[in-house]
């Protein structure tokens, strides 16, 4: 409970979206039930929804968890978004970030490549 | 398929702004003419449309995709920084979503004031700066066959 990225504990994403649950191939690198552990989500776009195949991913929360983190986690857990992740953005709720933001219950984290509207 | 669309509309006595994220064809003529006002001597409008060569490579299609929530509250920070920096009336700002073939518009913004000056000024930062801050994303479907998500710096 809420130990998770401190220590020895790997990354893990509790659920993924895309509305129902799915049950994750043999070979899925996430996939770990955590019960009654506040969460925080992580919405993907682009080329990083691409690489992760997902719009979003649920991880757990936990006390002074960071943007930092978070990012740290999915790098860790999708090593091939790393090349994506040197000029990336951040936003928590809607509203861009830096990576020392700390993070409560329910935050809502997006990792922003580039973007290239217009 | 489902169209969707997100929006954002506020008026008071000073002017409006509209902000529309949309899968459906933009109609300009339309979006012009909802900025237009007695009080203005000048309307702007701008239109960013498909291109079919960027750098000697030719685009089949493109495949436009936002943080749709943020979006609409980042071009509304771009907004009221206009409106502070120009005397500008009403503001009309859509970006199109989806697949959309060469030609077609990805964007239009259309802005009025009283004398043109404030309109152009407004209307060139706000397309600048929606290309730097706003979370929206082309992918582009090259004739070759190949898909890219364009960053832009290099475009």
């Amino acid at each position: 409970m809420g130990g998770w990225g401190r220590s020895e504990a790997k990354p893990q994403i509790v659920e993924h979206s895309g509305g129902s649950l799915r049950s994750p191939p043999a070979t899925q690198r996430l996939f770990i039930i955590m019960n009654n552990t506040s969460t925080i989500t992580i919405r993907l776009f682009a080329v990083l929804r691409e690489i992760v195949g997902q719009d979003q991913v649920t991880i757990p929360w936990h006390e002074n968890l960071t943007v930092a983190e978070v990012k740290q986690t999915l790098q860790q857990t999708y090593p091939e978004i790393e090349p994506q992740f040197k000029a990336i953005m951040m936003a928590r709720n809607g509203s861009y970030c830096k990576q020392t933001q700390l993070l409560q219950p329910d935050d809502e984290i997006a990792f922003i490549p580039p973007v290239s509207g217009g | 398929m489902k169209k969707t669309s997100h929006q954002k509309f506020e008026s008071d006595e000073t002017g409006s702004l509209r902000i529309e994220l949309t899968e459906s064809p933009i109609d300009h003529s339309e979006l012009l003419n909802s900025v237009q006002d007695h009080s203005c001597g000048a309307s702007v409008l701008f239109l960013g449309t498909v291109r079919e060569f960027t750098n000697g490579k030719q685009t089949d299609s493109l495949t436009y995709e936002a943080y749709h929530e943020m979006a609409i509250s980042e071009i509304h920070k771009l907004i009221e920084q206009a409106r502070q920096q120009w005397n500008v009336k009403h503001i009309g700002i859509i970006h199109r979503l989806g697949p959309l073939a060469l030609g077609e518009t990805a964007v239009a913004i259309a802005v009025s004031s009283p004398h043109r000056a404030d309109s152009f000024a407004a209307a060139q930062f706000l397309m600048d700066e929606i290309k730097k801050s706003v979370p929206i994303w082309k992918q582009e479907h090259w004739s070759d066959g190949t898909t890219e998500w364009v960053h832009p710096s290099q475009t």
